[in-house]
């Protein structure tokens, strides 16, 4: 079987290692034009057009280069074509999800979301690890499965692909809150809060825009929580934890830290926070904690007591 | 015309009916050797239990294909028969029950009621029968003249021109939305009058009964749907019948909303059962190497008034539990309603626009006059890549996959109903005032508002306001291109559409909806207000604010 692969990162880098793991076939349309030694091992770089031939891609790119690159991919597939996505973001602004972007710029129907508890160093190091693949064509999962099972990799299938869309990005906020409070060097009983807060603020957020509230405790939301907060922590965690080092939100010290991850982290909180105002009612309480850090209109430290002085909440 | 392929209806029926028999037949037989738990006799149990259960409170005037007594003997006996006895009755079940679905199509009735006889719906009059009726207007020889003329009132717009080259191409499957049991003879007509081809249809067997309508039915392609039948066998055969038809190039018709909208709000929550078979017929159609198109045609009907609309919100407002799809005394049944609404119609400058909107390929996607599919970004794409299997690149029927597709063909469908709804002055004044009555009573819920007997005036500068708001509103929609206004609507002076409103909603209804006085306007039926005025709650405006804002 042979794959197309677009993208980089992390992420990337362990679906890349997977795929090797299966000895299946895959060739890469290099968007960046990213120099040879750049690219991936054992990756044939390929024009875009030999795509029109290859019915499975994958993509991971991050979401301001998510529809530019859909739509370069439309002009050379088909209705044939199966996309299966790896972006853990929503659209700025319009909170759409990365499928539905793609399905507004390619011809295809057929989308997936690969996610889960897949760390790069983990993966490379031919370390057990599993994934969900969410779609609502079970022929996408098929085939996945037959490029990515292996004694190592296991595959789960779930048929909401916009909960565990929303799910995996909303994930993000909570580690970044929980990047805050390990910088404090509070004890595991606050981590363990934020941990179990998260998850249900993220079921109510994910039921109102659509999606299950049980995908929440699957491995799109709750596995890519416990890994993003996990010691070292995902990169948005860090972003939370050099926040509180200075207890101030500084965007340029941000990006210069952590390139385009951090400005894409920051993106993210302020789209979401549309939703604090558009339904209050939700009580998406760390949500609203980040956003008034990464908006300046609160240090990290006064955030997390913030958080502690809240009124007494259902569990 | 005459090459519609409905007009070879009559000669290929024997066809259709063996086809239709042959498909059912083999599914269920290939079914029992698969699981055991699909044995024959297990199907021929559970049919005979659904249909003693029905049979037990629903003994209506209609024929019956099995009596009760047939289908108790059939299950008692069902221990002691032989797989081959057993077949033997569920085919000749499976054919009894194609050969009462299928219609007929007389192309002599079709020239009459679409020529002579604007609607066909002097046919629903009998002479003797109109003038001991109450409530028609009095101007009888008036009223006459103008319904000879009715098809001058009837406006049908949108995507005629591209549907009249696709009929060409392909086979054309209009699904509009519902509202009265007069949209499918509607329909009929104004695709005639649009010069499209006639499509066969399913209809409800209440209408194959009903003495104003059976004749029609009976002669001009519809088949027969009843809806109170549920087992399994019934529905096999329905969307057999209907994939059969299409993949015969029989233009089709369906009302994807199921049954008629009780609330008049627009139609989002579609049923797909039928809609699937245009997928399916597709994918036959290709595998036997015919690449013949099915085009889904989205149509709004748009009323002023509606015949069935006081019952229809009734029940809406009653329903707490499963949909009942049968109205057992509607309007929709009596003679003289049916007359009192269309003498005291006919006289206005129109009586219902049908719009139709730009037609799609059976997975969603835009199909232009040339009959290609286009994609969201304008690409022109090949619609038998979204059949192909993913893997092998072959084309093939994959039920998990097709049901995806028709969910969004049926979402893509939904959206096209909100755009191309048109909202008319007997709407936007019906709204207004129920928004007005709400205003009043802000403590009170929909419920406990229809529920008060009261008798309330609204003065005419806030309705004037109060219109005014809402057309500034639905303007901006229509230039967003979110929804399309009745010419009076998008270009007409507030006065004229306050007037133009008011005097339709007193028009049909016994008591009028609402009536003139001195102050302004009395308020007689506030379900009927809030029927009216859902249509353009479809669109989601904050009625309260808008209210607030007329009354500054």
């Amino acid at each position: 079987m042979r794959v197309g692969l677009v993208g980089d990162g992390d992420r990337f880098d362990a679906l890349v290692a997977l795929l090797g793991q299966t000895n299946t076939e895959t060739v890469l349309w290099n968007y960046k034009r990213q120099r040879k030694k750049d690219l991936p091992d054992g990756v044939e770089s390929v024009p875009l057009k030999e795509f029109r031939d290859i019915p499975l891609i994958f993509v991971s790119v991050t979401m301001d280069e998510v529809r530019d690159v859909a739509r370069s991919l439309g002009d050379h597939t088909t209705g044939r074509h199966a996309v299966v996505h790896l972006c853990r973001n929503l659209e700025h602004k319009s909170l759409k999800t990365v499928s539905q972007v793609l399905h507004e710029e390619m011809p295809t129907h057929r989308y997936a979301f690969l996610t889960g508890p897949m760390l790069r160093e983990d993966v490379l190091k031919g370390l057990p690890a599993s994934g969900v693949c969410a779609t609502t064509y079970d022929e996408i999962m098929d085939y996945v499965k037959e490029v990515l099972v292996s004694s190592s990799f296991r595959l789960y299938r779930n048929h909401d692909i916009r909960g565990a869309e929303l799910a995996a990005a909303y994930c993000r906020v909570i580690a970044m809150a929980a990047g805050v409070a390990s910088e404090l060097h509070l004890g595991m009983s606050i981590q363990s809060t934020l941990f179990s807060r998260g998850l249900a603020e993220m079921g109510r957020f994910v039921a109102y825009r659509g999606g299950l509230e049980r995908t929440t405790f699957g491995l799109s939301g709750c596995a890519n929580l416990f890994i993003d907060s996990a010691a070292p922590g995902s990169p948005d965690f860090q972003i939370g934890a050099e926040a509180m080092k200075k207890n101030i939100f500084d965007h340029n010290a941000v990006i210069k830290k952590f390139g385009t991850r951090g400005k894409d982290m920051m993106d993210l909180v302020e789209s979401l926070a549309v939703v604090l105002e558009e339904q209050k009612s939700l009580d998406l309480h760390l949500l609203e904690t980040c956003h008034l850090m990464v908006s300046g209109k609160m240090g990290p430290a006064e955030a997390l007591i913030h958080l502690m002085s809240l009124p007494v909440l259902n569990d | 015309m005459t090459e519609a392929p409905l007009f070879r209806f009559n000669s290929e029926r024997p066809y259709l009916v063996n086809e239709v028999t042959r498909r059912v037949y083999n599914e269920f037989l290939t079914a029992s050797r698969q699981s055991e738990a699909n044995a024959l006799e297990y199907v021929l149990n559970e049919t005979a239990y659904v249909e003693i259960d029905r049979l037990r409170t629903e003994q209506g005037p209609e024929e019956e294909i099995r009596d009760r007594g047939w289908w108790k003997s059939m299950a008692r006996s069902l221990t002691h028969l032989s797989e081959d006895q057993k077949r033997d009755i569920l085919r000749d079940l499976i054919e009894s029950y194609t050969d009462d679905t299928a219609g007929k199509f007389d192309p002599q009735v079709f020239k009459l009621a679409t020529g002579a006889l604007p609607l066909g719906l002097s046919f629903l009059f009998r002479a003797q029968d109109v003038g001991v009726i109450p409530g028609v207007n009095n101007s009888f020889r008036e009223g006459i003249r103008q319904l000879r003329n009715l098809g001058d009132r009837v406006v049908v717009e949108g995507h005629t021109d591209t549907m009249r080259k696709l009929a060409e191409i392909g086979t054309l499957v209009v699904v509009p939305t519902h509202s009265s049991n007069m949209d499918s003879i509607v329909m009929g007509w104004s695709l005639e009058h649009a010069g499209l081809p006639p499509v066969t249809y399913g209809a409800g067997k209440n209408l194959f009964t009903n003495p104003l309508t059976s004749f029609f039915m009976h002669n001009l392609g519809a088949y027969k749907v009843d809806r109170r039948i549920k087992h399994n066998v019934y529905k096999s055969i329905l969307k057999s019948y209907s994939q059969v038809l299409l993949e015969r190039g029989y233009h089709s018709l369906f009302f994807p909303g199921g049954t008629r909208c009780r609330s008049n709000i627009v139609e989002s929550n579609l049923k797909l059962g039928l809609l699937g078979t245009a997928v399916s017929a597709y994918i036959s159609n290709l595998e036997k190497g015919q690449n013949r198109p099915i085009f889904i045609c989205p149509a709004t009907i748009n009323y002023n008034l509606v015949l069935e609309g006081e019952s229809l919100i009734r029940e809406h407002l009653r329903r707490s539990g499963r949909a009942r799809y049968f109205l057992p005394d509607d309007e929709f049944n009596q003679i003289s309603t049916i007359v009192r609404f269309v003498m005291n119609t006919v006289r206005m400058d129109s009586t219902t626009i049908i719009r139709y909107g730009q037609p799609m390929d059976v997975f969603g996607n835009r199909v232009e006059g040339d009959g290609e599919s286009y994609d969201d970004r304008g690409r022109r794409i090949d619609a038998t890549d979204f059949v192909r299997s993913l893997s092998t690149g072959d084309i093939v029927h994959d039920t998990q996959r097709d049901r995806e597709y028709t969910r969004y063909t049926g979402k893509r469908i939904g959206e096209s109903f909100v755009k191309n709804t048109v909202l008319v002055s007997s709407l936007v004044v019906a709204y207004a005032l129920f928004e007005l009555i709400r205003h009043r009573y802000p403590k009170l819920d929909v419920y406990q508002l229809m529920r008060l007997n009261f008798d309330e005036t609204i003065p005419w500068h806030e309705l004037r306001s109060t219109v005014g708001e809402l057309v500034s509103e639905i303007r901006r929609l229509a230039d967003l291109e979110k929804v399309h206004l009745a010419p009076l609507v998008a270009n007409g002076s507030i006065d004229e559409i306050v007037d133009s409103g008011i005097s339709t909603l007193t028009m049909y209804h016994v008591p009028a909806a609402v009536e003139y006085v001195p102050s302004g306007v009395r308020v007689n039926h506030t379900n009927l207000l809030y029927f009216y005025g859902n249509r353009v709650r479809t669109f989601d405006l904050d009625a309260r604010e808008l209210v607030s804002r007329a009354l500054e």
